[in-house]
């Protein structure tokens, strides 16, 4: 069996000319000779209201009832989709998640997927040619229906095409992975092929087509990710294992709305800093760009949070801090994080050379580089000089 | 631990703040340490609209795809009613159908309940738990989701009543109970304070929308009383249960039902049978058929039957298929309603039904036909005449 794995973002399924619009584009994969597995996320703007409905109810919505509430979303799209294909003579079941028999952890509102029951799913593609399957759901031990937390659907999708050793295409209103955000930087190149490692990277940085997880899942399993838009014809771009024309630097990711935080004056005693991090952790806080300067006398210590944390890791650094009599903390926010990222970094010299020399104009905050990786903070202000540079000098 | 199953209806939940009105009125019976166990429907006008969202899809959309998408209309209730219940510090669990136990047969749209594991429920209870329970749906044995067809709610609390083998069942809707014809029709509407199973399931039956006829049954079989009430405005209410025989002589309600459809055929027994197998295959459910032959080797039959063909998905489309098979020898007539009197010994005598036709027919009204049982006459005439003839014969036999 020929079996494609296509999952469909919510705006791809916003009204019910849309849906009859991807049915249409489903049988003419079926036509070809596919069976397919199609996971669509809730329509349009139904989660959103549906939590809004809960708020009205309570600030603090108990967690298993707003995921029994939440997974109705998908379950209306993947209902209409299935009504959709049979229309057009497309014979095809819609399974939620408890008929799926996708398996998760217990944890309400951000459950992880343990293991789905492929068997059951491939007896139906004998009768059936496409299966529709809820997104961002699954179901824990005890039979009580959880959702997967943010870009859940994506998960489903390539947790699906994991079980079934099936390639994994995801569509949404983004018709592919760029060098670059093509609204800071018009003329940036679509990407054929991008890997898992360098997609895992810009993820996380604020590519946001992806979510990280869903990469994840597919670079553990070697599955095949390619993704697109919905609505258009053209090629979209492939998330793969290896990349056989790898160029030095694939992309640029660019995430504003970052604070540096510098702690100074602090005495020599690096168990601090392990106590540092491990109370911003406990917070499920995220801190970046760590460095730590130690001039003989005293310790300086900077990393990078997202604007909206700063109070919460205020509050975790003054609890580590207590005891302490003479330090100073500094924040400074309206910053920009610019990462280039490449797999072939790994293989290459002078990237770290060329990426200073094209951004001498520009004061830098912070770096912090990885194997694949180089970032650094600059102000918000300089980024569209520092995108325009750096996109010249890797040609992005 | 004595146990109450509620059932509130869509309108009383049509709303958030009606839902948060609702807890604290089910707070109020938990608190005298009762177990609780709500049946809610989908809010105010949910299951319309996507019924709207299939058909701009489909004229005939798959049944079984139907149910997954109307079953979650009942499950933003119940997780709604939960989260309000948790906020006034009750604990509180929902449930889908499948989760209840409510075990069904795999008739798709209109199925029916063929067993309840409660055991989860049970569970729950046994925790303190509210448990909310969403209604008009279970699952059938090949764990697809199923629905129950109109007023399946009902059903869901009578047989969740059953089988926990509950004090009572409480339907809370926006009228006070059942009444001897529709108050929008007849001003001096009887309110009745009591009916016996039979004659609500005989209402039911004739079109009165108060209770689900398969719920009335329930009720029946396990002898739990319902009690109809109105959810914001406490005071009156009817109790469905067994009445002793001879202590509702006569006539005590008169329904109606306009959204009717009258199919008539002269045909061969094999056009004929071609007609029941697709009947059946789209699970449509006739009312009051009438079969003859009028030669022995049934080359020639004449058929008429009635379907509430509201209740029927993509009806139109039946329709046409139906008319291009049979196009030279079927008709079918939109133009008739049904009136029903119900009451007890109906067919006793002959003088019900000639007082009522004499009565009918001295005002000008048409009668186009008449089907009696021990506690129902119906009667079809022209839909216009259906409010004249409703408070001609409430008038006579009522008030």
């Amino acid at each position: 069996m020929n079996i494609v794995v296509q999952k469909f973002g919510g705006s791809s399924v916003a009204d019910t000319d849309k849906i009859k619009r991807i049915a249409e584009k489903i049988q003419k994969r079926v036509l070809q000779g596919n069976k397919l597995i199609v996971v669509v996320s809730a329509m349009g703007k139904t989660t959103d209201n549906l939590i809004k409905l809960a708020k009205e109810i309570s600030a603090k919505p108990e967690p298993r009832e707003l995921d029994m509430l939440l997974t109705t979303g998908e379950q209306i799209s993947i209902s209409l989709l299935a009504i959709a294909l049979n229309q057009v003579n497309i014979k095809s079941k819609s399974l939620n998640a408890f008929q799926a028999e996708i398996m998760t952890t217990g944890d309400f509102n951000e459950a992880r997927i343990k293991n789905i029951k492929s068997q059951k799913i491939l007896d139906l593609l004998e009768e059936f040619d496409v299966i529709t399957i809820a997104g961002f759901q699954g179901v824990n031990d005890e039979g009580d229906l959880t959702t997967l937390g943010r870009g859940g659907s994506d998960t489903s999708a390539v947790a699906l095409a994991a079980a079934l050793h099936a390639p994994c295409e995801i569509y949404s209103d983004v018709d592919g992975i760029y060098t670059c955000d093509p609204r800071l930087h018009p003329t940036a190149k679509k990407l054929k092929y991008v890997t898992y490692d360098e997609m895992l990277e810009m993820a996380s940085l604020g590519a946001k087509v992806l979510h990280s997880r869903s990469v994840e899942i597919a670079k553990k399993f070697e599955i095949t990710l390619y993704c697109a838009a919905t609505f258009s014809e053209e090629e979209g771009s492939y998330i793969v294992k290896e990349n056989i024309e790898q160029p030095v630097v694939t992309g640029l990711s660019v995430m504003d709305n970052q604070t540096q935080v510098t702690l100074s004056h602090l005495p020599e005693d690096y168990t601090l800093i392990h106590k540092i991090f491990h109370n911003v952790a406990e917070e499920g806080l995220n801190v970046d760009m760590i460095s730590v300067i130690d001039d003989d006398a005293s310790l300086t210590v900077s990393f990078s949070i997202v604007d909206e944390s700063k109070e919460d890791v205020e509050s975790a650094l003054h609890h580590s801090l207590k005891d302490l009599e003479k330090w100073n903390i500094s924040y400074h926010p309206g910053y920009s994080k610019l990462s280039i990222v490449g797999v072939g970094m790994r293989s290459s010299s002078g990237v770290a050379s060329k990426f200073f020399g094209a951004l001498q104009q520009i004061p830098i905050k912070l770096v912090t580089t990885s194997e694949i990786k180089i970032s650094c903070l600059i102000e918000t202000t300089s980024k569209q000089q520092a995108v325009a540079s750096l996109t010249k000098a890797f040609d992005l | 631990m004595h146990i109450i199953v509620q059932k509130y209806g869509g309108s009383s939940v049509a709303d958030v703040a009606k839902i948060k009105k609702i807890a604290e009125m089910i707070a109020q019976v938990r608190k005298q340490n009762f177990g609780v166990v709500v049946v809610v429907s989908a809010m105010g006008k949910t299951t319309n609209s996507l019924i709207d969202l299939a058909q701009q899809i489909s004229q005939t959309p798959p049944h079984r795809e139907m149910d997954m998408l109307l079953s979650t209309g009942e499950r933003i209730t119940m997780s709604l009613l939960c989260i309000a219940l948790e906020e006034l510090g009750l604990n509180a669990i929902s449930l889908t159908g499948s989760q209840a136990g409510i075990i069904t047969n795999d008739k798709h749209n209109d199925a029916r309940v063929i067993e309840v594991r409660p055991f989860r429920i049970q569970d729950e209870l046994e925790k303190g738990k509210v448990v909310v329970v969403g209604g008009f749906q279970g699952v059938s044995y090949k764990r697809d989701i199923t629905t129950l067809g109109r007023g399946g709610s009902d059903t869901s609390a009578v047989a969740l009543a059953a089988a926990l083998d509950a004090e009572r069942c409480e339907i809370y809707s926006d009228v006070d109970g059942v009444y001897s014809t529709d108050p929008a029709i007849v001003r001096e509407a009887k309110h009745l304070p009591e009916i016996s199973y039979q004659q609500m399931q005989e209402m039911s039956f004739a079109g009165a929308k108060v209770l689900n006829a398969q719920a009335v049954q329930f009720a029946k079989e396990a002898n739990i009383a319902i009690y109809a009430r109105s959810t914001f405005q406490a005071g009156r209410e009817t109790i469905v249960r067994k009445l002793s025989p001879g202590v509702s002589k006569g006539i005590t309600a008169v329904v109606y039902e306009s959204d009717l459809v009258r199919i008539q055929m002269k045909t061969g027994r094999d056009k004929f049978d071609w007609l029941m197998n697709y009947f059946k295959e789209k699970q449509i459910a006739l009312k009051e058929l009438n079969f003859s032959a009028t030669d022995e080797n049934e080359l020639q039959t004449n058929t008429s039957f009635i379907i509430s063909y509201k209740n029927v998905y993509g009806w139109q489309s039946i329709e046409e298929e139906v008319k291009k098979n049979l196009i030279e020898t079927i008709t079918f007539d939109y133009s008739l309603g049904a009136i029903s009197l119900i009451g007890e010994g109906l067919n006793s005598d002959n003088g019900t039904l000639y007082e009522t036709v004499s009565l009918l027919k001295k005002n000008g009204l048409n009668i186009f036909g008449i089907t009696t049982t021990a506690f129902r006459i119906s009667l079809l005439i022209p839909k216009e005449e259906l409010t004249n003839g409703v408070q001609l014969l409430h008038k006579h036999w009522i008030s």
